[in-house]
């Protein structure tokens, strides 16, 4: 078994887990559709954000290079950690206009 | 934005990634876009700058294996002259003399090596390596370069007058990847994509 099939066995299994504990506990899990719906958002507000933080990024690197004789190397966003901060802005603008509208 | 809009977008990168991690995608599609070239015998290996060298004074892992590409290839005599390029960063040493220091202790005779370590971008060594070249009359070169950088790379040194083959710097990564590696990959080939688009509009390609 490859790596990738093991852990969408792995990760569908916890998902079904989850699926049928819920509804043994009595929660309602109408609206699945609904919640995707919800998730698509959150992951494009997470997207918006990264290509925001990549482009201003790379703005800065030429700023920097064209405007002084300093060098800045476009490969230092190619870095996990700006995906991890994308995320976390994403999460907490997605939760914050949530509230606000709701 | 709208909202569907927002959601169209989060769809699609959900889509992207399942196809990105669990599907051979994004090695068809580097495929297109650095496609495979037996390397060919040149006048000249340049072995490009890539991931410079760590703080301990060695070579991060991504300029070795450049280096030792460029080593093997000259050992096997695909070029009699091995060109080293990379710059320093802070205080660390130039990554190219650092290479050079390698290559001699791996026995390339230090008359075959040539360093470059000013150049911070493809297009300022595909410059330096001609100014460093011309006078030796070298046209014909073998660059070593990472998968995604190679058609970029062989167009900037195209441009300013060499004629250029390609080697991989690193072979055979391709083969067996895990969804992380191939993750990996994809951001790669953006970045890429996106300095592709920076060279064509400053008429470096």
């Amino acid at each position: 078994m490859g790596s990738g099939m093991l852990l969408l066995v792995v990760a569908g299994m916890t998902s079904l887990g989850a699926g049928l504990a819920l509804r043994r506990s009595g929660v309602d899990t109408r609206g699945l559709g609904a919640t995707l719906g919800e998730v698509f958002a959150l992951a494009g507000t997470v997207t918006l954000f990264y290509l925001a933080n990549v482009t201003l990024g790379l703005g800065i690197v030429l700023g920097v290079r064209s405007l002084s004789s300093h060098f800045i190397s476009a490969y230092l966003l190619d870095d996990s950690s700006l995906l991890v901060l994308s995320l976390l802005q994403g999460v907490v603008f997605f939760c914050w206009r949530r509230r606000r509208s709701g | 934005m709208g909202r569907t809009l927002i959601q169209a977008l989060g769809a699609c990168t959900i889509v992207g990634f399942f196809l990105t991690a669990f599907t051979p995608a994004v090695d068809l599609l580097e495929r297109l876009t650095a496609p495979e070239e037996p390397a060919q015998r040149a006048e000249a290996i340049v072995v490009l700058g890539v991931g410079g060298v760590a703080p301990g004074g060695g070579l991060t892992d991504r300029s070795l294996r450049a280096t030792l590409e460029g080593i093997r290839l000259y050992r096997e005599g695909w070029a009699p002259l091995l060109v080293l390029s990379g710059a320093a960063s802070g205080s660390r040493r130039a990554e190219a003399e650092v290479r050079a220091e390698l290559a001699r202790q791996l026995g390339v005779p230090a008359s075959s090596i040539l360093t470059l370590s000013t150049a911070n971008t493809t297009r300022d060594e595909a410059l330096g390596i001609r100014a460093l070249l011309e006078p030796r009359a070298v046209r014909r070169i073998l660059l070593v370069v990472e998968a995604p950088a190679r058609m970029r790379a062989s167009e900037a040194f195209s441009r300013v007058g060499f004629q250029v083959a390609t080697a991989s710097s690193n072979p055979g990564a391709a083969v067996l990847r895990n969804p992380e590696d191939r993750l990996h990959e994809l951001k790669q080939l953006g970045l890429e994509l996106a300095a592709r688009a920076y060279y064509r509009v400053m008429g470096y390609l």
